[in-house]
């Protein structure tokens, strides 16, 4: 009743005011924005406008009680959140037309270009500046993740790197005939334990899937070269070598996992058991896919959703991921997230305040309450207290245990989305037999060339 | 093509059916009932999937064999979640606002346009009228960057301007091409005897081709009201400043990274934000199916 | 609008007074009456001078470019259409965007027309079906995306269900090169606001011209073509061009359910622009696979709009 009369008022204020003066008010620029940022300005009330779509919703939404805890503080500094993904033609246009938000927040990948071309803020100077924030509490390389050419613009916050491991369910491994405590070591076990476990109906219909790369790692090119240890791109960022056997001998073995089951299959199992483990009816949390490997996969969402699916966190082992190099010990610190100024910005002093407290070990305490999940920063890494996450020992001493922490500052070109798309393109040519793993790899590296040799063009 | 000559027929005694008026009459109307149910069903089964989807916890939403259409248990969690989680009747609120502020004024002078292109010679109608077809066909992504720099330098971001300056210079060509297309089969008949009535261009134009043109005018706020509903990418360049965002924006609140979309809530809020231009749409049909161009002088 | 009235009421004189000033009246009357329809259009002409030019000239400067929007332009002359010349995947996309213009256009003009007559039928409760008919195209465009994900889900999705049930096999619709292409192309091929114009237009045919057929003796199918389809070709007409420029810019379905995959099968031309532009930041290559598309749309549809006079029946008259 109230709901309807409200819009229907509404909607006669409006068209009315199309019609005179009130329609210039209407137009008035609705934001209110501070002009100078000088010194007097400094402690005038400020506003931070932060963008992003991950985690926001209202069932697992990290932002507010990290933000809240910000206001609580009692800074100048106002927080305002705009909960939306953020795609490329939104910032690029925002970012162009200068009216984008103080703080992006994104996976590095996607904002490796905009560092490239200088659109992104620098920070180092500030950094130098700032008190009680010392880039040292990161852990391994991590830091490195939002780095460009040397020069700092992102810093890297929350859920830190990515799940440094390969997960399987003990009991489907035991049936696989593998150890349940050591699972698979190498791609080849891999491949063997994924076949085992594969189970179909009497229609046919995949019901029970064994390892799947598209499930965690296919999702980003950042992660390959960890597993297959060797990068795709040379180190004067000038060079692509996709077309190396390490990477066609990869691919071979990426495209297998669905090859061996059958595309399709792959597929409508994929489309039952969703490959997002924040889901309830995920595929590994329902023990229906026996192994995951990084990215996607995080303990502390399959915690909080046990009293649906009734798999207990104690029943999962973990163990380094295979790779081609056998027996390396490597975490990829390449999926992590951080926080970018755009180059426009008028409040980056506060902004970078904002972006220091969510690198704090209250925040970290927040996200890890709500998640298990949290930044790998040491003073975070000794306040969580892992007997209320019982089997998630492992998960978080293992950047401790491992013998190289990757950054993907490694792995970022100037052409970073184009590169995700074309690796894409060369794993589906290969599953689909359009080309063999060695054709599609030599293609998408010419195509890729190219573009980075137009990038430098503009460079000098 | 069975509806056509079915109606006809239906007048037409004798005309080739063996069977009585009335038999065949019953036989006919029965095919078109089956005719129209099947393709309503084809037409309406992914929106019963989406109501379904609605009322269902994220286990339930899961494709299983056989198909489960009617929920079990109906869960309501999903409008409250979804409803909470944002300001809907403000996300409303802009969303007519956007349809008012655009379709007011270009269908004002996208009419006015058609008028003199359908109805009036003037040297360079011709050659202007293929510059609008030209116009049309320029995918939106290609000005859109250009465009928004423009918008951004004038320091119109943040305000209505981007939405209503536009359309008070009549940027919808595919509108212009539409009027001037059904204003054009007015006869002449008509405009020629309000001339004789000492009716000049523009009385002819209120007086005699709008009043005709209800229909397809109706059809064009309902073609706005949608857009407005529906559009994504003005929102998301022009309106994303949280005082203005529109239902759209609001839904794409839902839709996460790496797959964490909440399917539930999405379909749930899609299903409530589809009800308004439902009824839009069974009024809007009454007005449009009267007929385009002719339903002034028909009988 | 008030500009308008200037070619309205003309000032009462007496034109006895002398022949100069009523040749003069006469010579301002001519120019305000021939003024008249340019400022009909002047709001128009406005808009394309102001929003319109610019950005298409700026595009089109830019396809002559290396242009990332964030840093100066560099000139590199006709480089960008020989390099996508050479790419194939952009011949993948302009077949992929043909095959669809060339099946789903007609196609979508044929059920369109059928669904229009179908709905034209009276029988009871015609307003609900008409209005049931419109209703799936006012699903949020998210919400749609979902549900089609589910109805062409290999194994278990809607239609695989619909096969086996009448035992056939079921495809892996999406995840088949060839095979998705279809599913878009099939997709598509629906009435909408196509059938719309289309029922609008049935309502338009003249009573006395289904008499008149009927005295004749015609039997239906031949008052069908002998009245009806002509009677609707203006309709046809519009229809046939505004899908035609949908059709050539088709990209949000396969964008949210294949991302054009898979290796390429449902990657279609304006796709392939959207990403050049806003993913890899390639604004000079984006705009020059623009320049391409508009020029073969141009031809395509200035001829279908030419040859229109032809077939074309305008009860105003074909001036």
């Amino acid at each position: 009743m109230k709901k309807q009369s409200f819009s229907r008022r509404e909607f006669l204020s409006l068209a009315g005011a199309t019609g005179g003066a009130a329609l210039l008010a209407a137009c008035q620029p609705v934001t209110t924005s501070t002009d100078d940022d000088g010194m007097e300005a400094a402690m005038e009330p400020v506003t931070v406008v932060v963008q992003s779509g991950w985690q926001t919703g209202s069932d697992s939404d990290v932002w507010t009680p990290c933000i809240d805890l910000f206001h609580e503080k009692g800074t100048h500094i106002t927080i305002e959140m705009i909960r939306l993904h953020v795609s490329p033609e939104d910032t690029m246009t925002a970012v162009a037309g200068g009216t984008a938000p103080d703080v992006y927040h994104r996976y590095i990948g996607g904002f490796a270009e905009l560092m490239a071309r200088g659109v992104m803020f620098p920070l180092d100077d500030l950094i130098a500046e700032a008190k009680d924030f010392d880039p040292d509490i990161y852990l391994g390389s991590q830091w490195d993740n939002g780095k460009w050419d040397g020069v700092t613009y992102g810093i890297p916050v929350l859920e830190g790197g990515a799940m440094p491991a390969i997960c399987w369910h003990k009991h489907l491994i035991e049936e696989a005939g593998g150890d349940p405590e050591v699972g698979p070591r190498t791609w080849t076990e891999l491949l063997e334990m994924s076949r085992a476990l594969l189970k179909f109906d009497d229609d046919g219909n995949l019901v029970q899937a064994g390892f799947d790369p598209k499930d965690a790692y296919g999702f980003t090119v950042i992660a390959w070269p960890v597993v297959f240890d060797e990068n795709y791109i040379s180190e004067d960022k000038r060079t692509f070598t996709f077309d190396s056997d390490a990477w066609a001998e990869g691919l071979d073995i990426v495209a297998q996992f669905w090859l061996d089951p059958g595309v399709d299959k792959m597929q409508a199992f994929a489309d039952q058991w969703p490959y997002w483990t924040g889901y309830s009816s995920s595929g590994f949390n329902n023990a229906k896919r026996g192994m995951i490997m990084n990215g996607n996969w995080m303990p502390g969402a399959m915690r909080n959703v046990v009293d649906v699916t009734g798999v207990e966190l104690d029943s999962i082992g973990y163990g380094f991921h295979p790779n081609l190099n056998e027996g390396l010990k490597a975490i990829d610190f390449g999926t992590g997230h951080t926080l970018f100024m755009p180059r426009d910005t008028k409040v980056a002093e506060d902004a970078l305040t904002f972006m220091i407290h969510m690198t704090s070990v209250e925040v970290g305490l927040i996200e890890f309450e709500i998640r298990a999940a949290c930044m790998w920063s040491k003073p975070i890494l000794d306040a969580i207290d892992l007997s209320t996450v019982p089997g998630l020992q492992w998960f978080f001493d293992a950047p401790l245990e491992a013998d190289r922490l990757w950054s993907p500052n490694e792995f970022l070109t100037p052409v970073q989305s184009q590169c995700e798309i074309l690796w894409q393109r060369a794993i589906e040519e290969t599953m689909v037999g359009a080309k063999s793993a060695e054709d599609a790899l030599f293609d998408i590296n010419a195509e890729l060339q190219q573009s980075l040799d137009e990038y430098w063009e503009t460079q000098s | 093509m069975a509806g056509a000559f079915l109606v006809r027929r239906s007048g037409t005694p004798g005309s080739g059916f063996v069977l009585g008026m009335r038999a065949s009459r019953i036989i006919q109307h029965a095919i078109a009932y089956i005719l129209i149910a099947v393709f309503l069903a084809i037409a309406l089964m992914p929106l019963a999937w989406m109501f379904s989807g609605a009322f269902k916890t994220l286990e339930q939403m899961r494709i299983t064999f056989p198909i489960q259409w009617i929920p079990n248990p109906v869960t309501l969690q999903n409008f409250a979640d979804g409803w909470q989680e944002r300001n809907w009747l403000l996300n409303l609120r802009n969303t007519l606002m956007l349809a008012v502020f655009v379709g007011v004024p270009t269908i004002t002078t996208c009419t006015l346009a058609a008028y003199a292109f359908a109805r009036m010679r003037f040297p360079g109608s011709e050659l202007l009228m293929l510059l609008n077809i030209s116009l049309m066909l320029i995918p939106d992504f290609v000005t859109m960057v250009p465009r928004y720099v423009m918008m951004a330098r004038m320091g119109w971001i943040g305000t209505w301007l981007p939405a209503v300056v536009p359309s008070m210079l009549a940027i919808n060509p595919a509108m212009v091409f539409v009027l001037r297309q059904f204003f054009r089969a007015i006869p002449n008949e008509l405009s020629e005897a309000a001339r004789l009535d000492g009716s000049n261009e523009l009385g002819i134009y209120w007086r005699v081709i709008l009043p005709l043109s209800k229909p397809i005018l109706a059809l064009q706020i309902v073609l706005i009201t949608s857009w407005a509903w529906n559009d994504l990418l003005f929102p998301l360049l022009y309106l994303k400043d949280k005082s203005m965002q529109t239902l759209t924006l609001a839904m794409m609140g839902f839709i996460g990274i790496r797959g964490d979309t909440r399917w539930g809530q999405m379909m749930a809020m899609s299903v409530l934000v589809s009800l308004p231009m439902m009824v839009l749409s069974y009024y809007g049909q009454r007005y449009f199916t009267e007929g385009f161009t002719l339903s002034g002088i028909k009988g | 609008m008030t500009t308008t009235d200037l070619g309205a009421q003309q000032p009462e004189l007496d034109p006895t007074e002398s022949p100069e000033l009523l040749q003069k009246i006469a010579r301002r009357r001519h120019f305000r009456r021939r003024m008249l329809p340019y400022l009909f259009i002047l709001p128009w002409i406005l808009g394309v001078v102001t929003f319109q030019a610019y950005p298409i000239l700026d595009s089109f400067y830019h396809s002559f470019t290396i242009y990332d929007v964030f840093q100066p332009a560099k000139w590199i002359g006709i480089r960008n259409y020989v390099n996508l010349a050479g790419n194939d995947y952009t011949r993948k996309a302009l077949m992929n965007t043909f095959l669809y213009v060339v099946v789903s256009v007609p196609g979508g003009l044929v059920v369109g027309l059928l669904q229009a007559l179908l709905l034209n039928v009276k029988v009871r409760g015609l307003q609900l079906f008409r209005t049931l008919a419109i209703v799936p195209g006012t699903v949020p465009v998210a919400g749609a995306a979902a549900v089609s994900l589910f109805i062409w889900s290999p194994s278990l999705g809607l239609i695989n269900s619909f096969l086996k049930a009448f035992g056939l096999k079921g495809q892996a619709w999406l995840s088949d090169p060839v095979m998705v292409k279809w599913v878009f192309i099939f997709m598509t091929i629906q009435g909408g606001i196509g059938m719309l114009i289309f029922l609008a237009g049935l309502q338009n045919v003249p009573q006395e011209l289904y008499d008149a057929s009927k005295i004749d003796g015609a039997k239906s199918i031949q008052t069908l073509f002998s009245v009806t389809l002509p009677m609707l070709t203006p309709y046809t007409l519009f229809n046939l061009l505004t899908s035609l420029i949908g059709a050539f810019q088709y990209f949000a379905g396969p964008m949210l359910m294949t991302g054009g995959g898979p290796a390429g099968g449902s990657l279609f031309y304006a796709q392939l622009i959207y990403r050049n532009a806003f993913t890899f930041f390639k604004m000079g290559h984006a705009a020059a696979l623009s320049w391409i598309l508009f020029v073969i749309s141009v031809i395509i549809v200035v001829t279908v709009f030419r040859t229109s006079a032809s077939w074309v029946y305008y009860e105003g008259g074909n001036n």
